[in-house]
């Protein structure tokens, strides 16, 4: 899956156009993040944005184009998408498959370090997006995916875990992509912003 | 806690008046009509159960009739759990089996008795299946509408992960159509019992129904009172020792 002319962690997006039925939401869009590199992706709301992830995510095949990605992905979302029915530490191991030590390592990381046996709804709302963002890290993945990760947040929650998610990265080395309509957001992360607009929607590089 | 457990004492205190309250309203109706051939006091009904239970009869007769019950119940689940889950998933499959389902949901039960028993013969499969596609389009439509709830962000999460087939369904599918399952579980216990009966006095010669049918010929309301009294028992037990703390232990993460 990995191509070497991009290094071990890099994706290369060449999408020539992707359709819902009738109506063509993306053209064509080419990008390249470098391996360990993070790039944020705004735009309005509807313009495509989600649908690039999920097309980058490997969760949707249906668009002409090719999309090389590494192979251990991790995705954040807006809510924290954690199973109620399991324990904060079986949401870890449960979905990504990691062991109990390195869950319970990255759960100390983020500050749940005493929450383990605790069910997502005993969590408060920060500490369950810590956590969504703990079960990214663990399972030491290539890319990041994240589709408005702070959006649900008050301002102080979200400098918290926005600083959080940039340790996170930067400590880790993976290459990150995210989904924003919030400038700010794409510069505390410190990403490389482009810019998602049109109909069928194309990419441009920077502030516009 | 305390507050939850003086509401339990509350609630089963409650249970019990509303039991004794039955019981003593059965009394005084046998008192008033004043023959027992045709409404025997509570008592008389009790002794014949214990004359039934002793010589071996009534366990026997209910014994199959639960044994009938169960069978239907667990392949009308399987399938209905199985198609409904289908159709919420996958609008070809819900297009193509949607009006099937809506004809089987009025098709009455006794139609669907007797064409089973005049086309597979008055057999024990024959039985089981009357029953059984009696009950499947009630757990099907309870399941579709599960099935049509799930979080696609879970189906997200688990294809990204790639989880195993076994995890998905263990961990993600199942937990989130628990709730349904538990609904279509209830209610089609209470209804398959009642067909079984009516199965049972149309073409089986045992069973709780085949016996109250037979003490109907011979006008016995006591005995007919004794095989109803016994199952519907049965039936309360099965509801309190098996499917309550079934549901229990699947909802205890909620009340963590
Ligand atoms: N499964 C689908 N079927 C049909 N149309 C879809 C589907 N998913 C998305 N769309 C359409 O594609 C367009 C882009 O949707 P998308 O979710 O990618 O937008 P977005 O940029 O993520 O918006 P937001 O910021 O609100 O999340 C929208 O017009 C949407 O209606
Ligand atoms: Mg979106």
């Amino acid at each position: 899956m990995s191509d070497s002319a991009f290094g071990d962690r890099a994706v290369h997006i060449r999408i020539d156009g992707k359709r819902f039925g009738d109506t063509a939401v993306l053209g064509s869009i080419a990008l390249d993040v470098a391996s360990g590199r993070t790039v944020a992706i705004t735009g309005p709301s509807g313009i495509g944005k989600s649908t690039l992830l999920r097309i980058v995510s490997g969760l949707d095949h249906d668009f002409e184009g090719e999309v090389r990605a590494p192979a251990r992905i991790s995705p954040v979302f807006q809510e924290p998408t954690l199973l109620p029915w399991l324990t904060a530490l079986d949401n870890l191991t449960v979905v990504t498959g990691a062991g109990t030590e390195e869950a319970e390592r990255v759960m100390q990381t983020v500050g749940l370090e005493n929450k383990q046996a605790h069910y997502p709804h005993q969590l408060s709302l920060g500490q369950q997006r810590r956590l969504s963002l703990a079960r990214a890290f663990v399972s030491n993945p290539e890319l990041l995916v994240m589709d408005e990760p702070f959006a649900s947040l008050d301002e102080q929650k979200a400098d918290e875990i926005m600083a959080l998610t940039r340790r996170l990265i930067e400590d880790s080395g993976v290459t990150a992509i995210l989904v924003t309509h919030a400038l700010a957001e794409a510069r505390a992360l410190g990403a490389e912003t482009f810019h998602l607009s049109g109909q069928p929607a194309t990419l441009t590089k920077g502030i516009v | 806690m305390s507050v939850s457990a003086t509401d339990r004492l509350r609630r089963s205190s409650l249970y019990f008046v509303s039991l004794l309250g039955l019981i003593a309203t059965w009394q005084i109706a046998a008192t008033v009509a004043g023959d027992p051939a045709l409404l025997p006091a509570p008592l008389p009904v009790l002794t014949a159960m214990g004359g039934e239970l002793i010589r071996g009869e009534l366990l026997h007769h209910v014994g199959i009739t639960l044994m009938r019950v169960l069978a239907a119940f667990v392949l009308a689940m399987s399938i209905g759990i199985t198609v409904g889950v289908l159709m919420g998933r996958d609008r070809t499959v819900d297009g193509l089996l949607d009006p099937v389902l809506i004809v089987l949901l009025n098709l009455p039960a006794l139609v669907v008795i007797v064409l089973a028993y005049l086309w597979i013969g008055l057999t024990e499969a024959a039985a089981i299946a009357a029953v059984t596609i009696n009950k499947v389009p009630l757990v099907t439509v309870m399941l579709r509408e599960g099935a049509r709830a799930l979080d696609p962000q879970f189906d997200a999460l688990a294809s990204i992960y790639r989880m195993s087939r076994w995890k998905r369904l263990r961990h993600i599918l199942l937990p989130q159509l628990a709730p349904y399952i538990a609904a279509a579980a209830r209610s089609g216990i209470a209804l398959i019992w009642k067909i079984v009966l009516v199965v049972e006095l149309l073409g089986r010669s045992n069973g709780v129904g085949f016996k109250i049918h037979l003490y109907f010929q011979l006008f016995d309301v006591k005995m007919v009172l004794v095989y109803a009294i016994s199952f519907v028992l049965v039936m309360l037990c099965v509801e309190a020792f098996v499917m309550r703390p079934v549901e229990t232990a699947a909802n205890r993460w909620r009340s963590a």
